[in-house]
């Protein structure tokens, strides 16, 4: 028996909050700040525009509570629908420059086995057209990446949260880095 | 709870939102597999087709010397019924990654498989008493003389 809601888990909160939505702003509070941080990786965006994103994606997530299977893990469910919410939102705004909205240290994540290339790369002035090239990769590498190494989700939640087969995610993640490799050592040309 | 949660909340309170019913979802997914089912069966019935058409036509064909190699091809390859069957097998493929967890599967996976379905699902046609129902009664439609009744299973 859970001492309190928040030892209650995620499948629970959900059959709770089915009849009471107060259950599901419980679920909402687990989930804000890493769904806010995912749709900010993503799009490059502020704050204020993911929280946007953020709120549509709970609330349709609130109305989709029925259809969520309790064999997919609930957090790749919910980051399903944030990534949807996000690619809708990027589909349908126009291009605005992206925000830094991933610090250092997320950066050098991101590049990691790549140890050569990190040290060059901290280096503040050149920072910023890292970021560049981060943001200059298609999003189809993108967000695998951002799913793979700043997220850490493992292959079978990227598959879960993106609806594309294993094999095709690996794929775009050995790509996306060549790719991302490839724009890094022309910037540093 | 955090503001932002409050938010949210008022926002489904004020708009008197609520979670979709259960069988809104489970009749989507029945749908896409009805789908997955139909464009098999269809398929199917368009392979066992073009395969009556490419065996036992051409035999039927082949004795006519007033048709040059050209005119028997067309008339016998099954080219617009394995036309559909492609056409079944790529909508049935796009159903089936639309399924629940369809999308696990690629469509190198999926398309073959749905092949080999469709072939099995022809043998069966062909070799079923439904063969010679449908031919019987093509016998019986087709303006041609009398026939004799040996013709007609």
């Amino acid at each position: 028996m859970p001492s309190s809601l928040e030892d209650l888990t995620d499948q629970e909160l959900i059959a709770r909050a089915k009849d009471d939505p107060e259950m599901f702003g419980l679920l909402m509070d687990r989930y804000a700040e890493p769904l806010l941080r995912f749709i900010m990786r993503l799009t490059g965006w502020g704050t204020n525009e993911a929280e946007d994103i953020l709120q549509e994606t709970f609330i349709k997530t609130y109305r989709y509570l029925n259809s969520y299977d309790p064999g997919l893990k609930f957090s790749s469910w919910i980051y399903r629908i944030a990534y949807n919410q996000t690619i809708d939102a990027l589909r349908h705004e126009q291009a605005r420059p992206f925000m830094k909205a991933l610090p250092v240290e997320e950066v050098a994540h991101l590049l990691a086995d790549q140890t050569d290339l990190e040290a060059e790369f901290l280096k503040q002035e050149a920072f910023e057209k890292l970021q560049t090239a981060i943001y200059a990769l298609p999003l189809k590498y993108r967000e695998v990446l951002v799913l793979r190494f700043l997220e850490e989700k493992d292959y079978d939640e990227i598959t879960d949260i993106l609806q594309k087969p294993k094999g095709t995610v690996a794929t775009l993640i050995r790509r996306g880095r060549k790719l991302l490799f490839e724009n890094i050592q022309q910037i540093s040309a | 709870m955090t503001p932002f949660a409050e938010k949210t909340l008022d926002r489904i309170r004020q708009e008197r939102l609520a979670p979709l019913p259960s069988w809104l979802f489970r009749s989507i997914q029945f749908g896409w597999w009805a789908g997955v089912g139909s464009m098999l069966v269809l398929a199917g019935v368009c392979t066992a087709i073009a395969f009556h058409i490419a065996f036992e036509l051409r035999w039927n064909l082949l004795g006519r010397n007033d048709l040059g190699w050209a005119a028997i091809f067309f008339l016998s390859a099954p080219l617009v019924w394995l036309f559909f069957v492609l056409v079944f097998i790529l909508l049935g493929s796009y159903a089936f990654r639309h399924t629940r967890n369809g999308y696990r599967h690629t469509l190198l996976v999926i398309i073959p498989l749905f092949i080999l379905a469709s072939l099995l699902l022809a043998f069966v046609l062909e070799y079923s008493p439904f063969d010679a129902i449908v031919e019987n009664f093509f016998l019986r439609a087709a303006p041609l003389q009398d026939l004799p009744e040996s013709l007609i299973q």
